[in-house]
């Protein structure tokens, strides 16, 4: 099995394998499974509703599954040594209390992992809220929410980043740094895991390409594979999606 | 964890504002109409407002998630948020309590150094504890504080249940269950 | 109209509302059944008003506030106000099902309470006191947090004034002119407190919450009207 942690060596392997989720009578997830490896960026993409958000709130332990596993590392989220070192999540809305400021969200998570308070600045200077940090959060506009959640995954300089719908929100600019700044991740030995109904903005980011409908996997491989004999992503996703 | 917890409390504008009108009340009541902890009995309502606030803000902007990514241990990051809670709340309670006593002392002419004070700090500390556990529970400011004040106010002095001894029973079961579904659901 | 009753049926505050107006009353003169006392039913009455001020307050706090896992803090009061242009029509609407669902709540909850108060009579003029204060107490309710915008001030603020000894009352035995406040001025419409400075006639009580209530609606209806939503 996998030791987490070995001193030095930056893994970050996420291995969801089996995965059951209802919702009272309705079965959301029905044996969702694939893996996402370290240095590549795997795209996890299905049309709304199909169960992206909820594998990967079952991966960070927000919601709890029926049946099967998703480990990091060979251990499930809330297991982690050290969480906020090794996985920085970006999900839907800022992720913070309107009333506060910025650089206060910040700091609090900063506390919670044991991280040292210049990283704040770091962060919010990396994605450019260095001038909104005493600003409160109740007055963001959509895609500064998104910026400071991003800056809170990048507190701990994490192995693993997983962002639902990361680009949802954002300006042209705002996705262009995204995109570049998620290639240079993986091209730094990281894993990224991202979630998007969008294919066009993902088929330039993506090296691996996992597709979900209905709560089931319909196809997952490279980029390449994925594609495979139609024209590009997009339409081998209506061809894989159509019932 | 303790003091992530603490930074969260301590910056959110609402703390401030909630125990600062909770003196106010408290001083006002006390010039007003009664004498010694008596208007305990109406501004413990700052504190139900106190408790509920913490537990329910996590629920605004979706902090719970990130709440959750950086403390994944959820009894442990609960617990945190209570002890933090304590730890801001006694000394305000001491604060709202001895102004109440000064100025009903100064009012009499009477110094004495009365045991009540550290019973009514006691009573509302377990106020805010288990207003923060109902939070929790129900996840909604607006309910839960409907919910403890009907209760602590109406309902408790009727079935002759609003003493120190009730609460201190009380507590830690709602605590215990609050950890239990906060532990079992979906954030 | 119609669209205002569905949106307060589909909040569970508005239930936990209704289940307070209703069983918080019953459930206490089930309590105090053995005791015979003045005003059986119609004391406990005074307390299950409770229920609509939670309802009057979380009927307009609702439109502003969101918590919750899933919402990203939304304002429901922009939809509103793009559904219904109004303002005027749309203030006018929640008012008027806010007063229903007080009302009805308070036919119920008389009913309920009544059957249980042992040693009280059934006096029609009197249960018609009750639904009207109740009614008034939820306007009441409903106006302050349309001026204040937010839902915990004019809970607790009303919530502790319905306890056992309320502020209010307090307040009267110190100043006569207390007496006038909408809530004691109101509850001579059935009740007739012991101790008291003012003396006013179940009519005058009437009036004089009657007025408070006209006035509170005008004044929010002005400000709702002017300012930014």
């Amino acid at each position: 099995m996998c030791r987490p942690g070995d001193a030095g060596s930056l893994s970050g392997v996420i291995t969801i394998d089996g995965l059951v989720k209802r919702r009272g009578a309705k079965e959301i997830l029905s044996g969702v499974g694939f893996e996402a490896r370290p240095g590549r960026v795997t795209g996890f993409l299905g049309p709304n509703g199909a169960g992206k958000s909820s594998t990967l709130r079952i991966l960070l332990g927000l919601d709890r599954a029926q049946a099967g596993t998703a480990l990091i590392d060979g251990v499930p989220f809330a297991a982690l040594p050290d969480p906020v070192r090794t996985v920085g999540a970006v999900l839907d809305g800022s992720g913070a209390h309107r009333s506060r400021t910025g650089r206060a969200h910040l700091r609090w998570v900063a506390r919670a992992g044991g991280l040292p308070l210049s990283r704040v600045d770091e962060v919010l200077e990396l994605v450019g809220l260095a001038d909104a940090g005493a600003k409160r959060v109740g007055g963001y506009s959509l895609g500064m929410g998104r910026r400071l959640a991003l800056a809170t995954a990048l507190l701990g300089d994490p192995s693993v980043l997983v962002l639902d719908e990361p680009i949802n929100g954002l300006d042209p600019e705002g996705i262009r740094f995204v995109r570049t700044f998620l290639r240079e991740r993986a091209r730094a030995g990281r894993t990224v895991l991202l979630s998007s109904h969008l294919m066009g903005e993902l088929a330039e980011t993506v090296d691996d390409v996992v597709v979900i409908d209905h709560g089931r996997i319909v196809a997952q491989g490279s980029l390449a594979e994925v594609t495979g004999a139609h024209r590009n992503l997009e339409e081998a996703f209506f061809a894989l999606v159509s019932r | 964890m303790i003091r992530a917890e603490l930074s969260k409390l301590l910056t959110l504008p609402a703390t401030w504002v909630t125990l600062g009108w909770t003196l106010v009340l408290n001083t006002l009541l006390t010039l007003v109409i009664a004498v010694g902890d008596a208007p305990i009995a109406y501004s413990q309502a700052g504190f139900v407002v106190f408790g509920a606030l913490a537990a329910c803000s996590e629920y605004t902007g979706g902090q719970i998630r990130t709440t959750l990514t950086a403390m994944p241990r959820r009894v442990p990051q609960l617990a945190a948020k209570h002890a933090a809670l304590a730890v801001v709340t006694i000394p305000a309670a001491l604060v709202v309590v001895l102004s109440g006593r000064v100025i009903t002392m100064a009012a009499l002419g009477s110094w004495a150094v009365p045991w009540e004070a550290a019973e009514a700090t006691a009573y509302v500390t377990l106020v805010t504890a288990l207003s923060a556990a109902v939070g929790v529970l129900v996840r909604h400011t607006l309910a839960a504080v409907a919910l403890l004040l009907g209760y602590l106010l109406v309902v408790a002095p009727l079935i002759r249940a609003a003493d120190l001894a009730t609460l201190a029973i009380g507590t830690p079961v709602v605590l215990a269950a609050a950890l239990l579904a906060h532990r079992r659901r979906d954030a | 109209m119609r669209a205002e009753l569905s949106k307060l049926a589909s909040l569970w505050s508005v239930w936990l509302a209704s289940a307070v107006a209703v069983l918080a009353p019953s459930g206490i003169a089930l309590l105090n059944r053995g005791v015979p006392g003045p005003d059986r039913g119609y004391q406990e009455l005074a307390f299950g008003v409770m229920g609509v001020i939670i309802l009057g307050v979380v009927a307009v706090s609702s439109e502003y506030f969101t918590e919750g896992a899933e919402s990203g803090g939304g304002r429901q009061i922009t939809t509103s106000l793009t559904a219904v242009p109004s303002r005027l029509r749309f203030l006018a609407a929640k008012a008027a099902a806010v007063a229903l669902v007080a009302a009805l709540l308070a036919v119920v909850a008389a009913t309920a309470t009544m059957s249980f108060a042992a040693g009280s009579s059934w006096e029609p003029a009197r249960l018609a006191g009750v639904v009207c204060y109740w009614t008034y107490t939820a306007l009441l309710a409903f106006g302050v947090t349309v001026l204040t915008r937010h839902g915990v001030v004019p809970l607790v603020v009303l919530l502790v004034n319905t306890s056992l000894v309320s502020v209010t009352y307090l307040l009267s035995r110190f100043f006569a002119v207390a007496g006038y406040f909408p809530d004691l001025a109101g509850a001579r419409m059935f009740v007739e407190p012991n101790d008291t400075k003012v003396e006013m006639a179940p009519i005058v009580g009437f009036l004089v919450m009657s007025g408070w209530v006209a006035a509170l609606l005008a004044i929010a209806a002005v400000v709702f009207t002017r300012r930014d939503a």
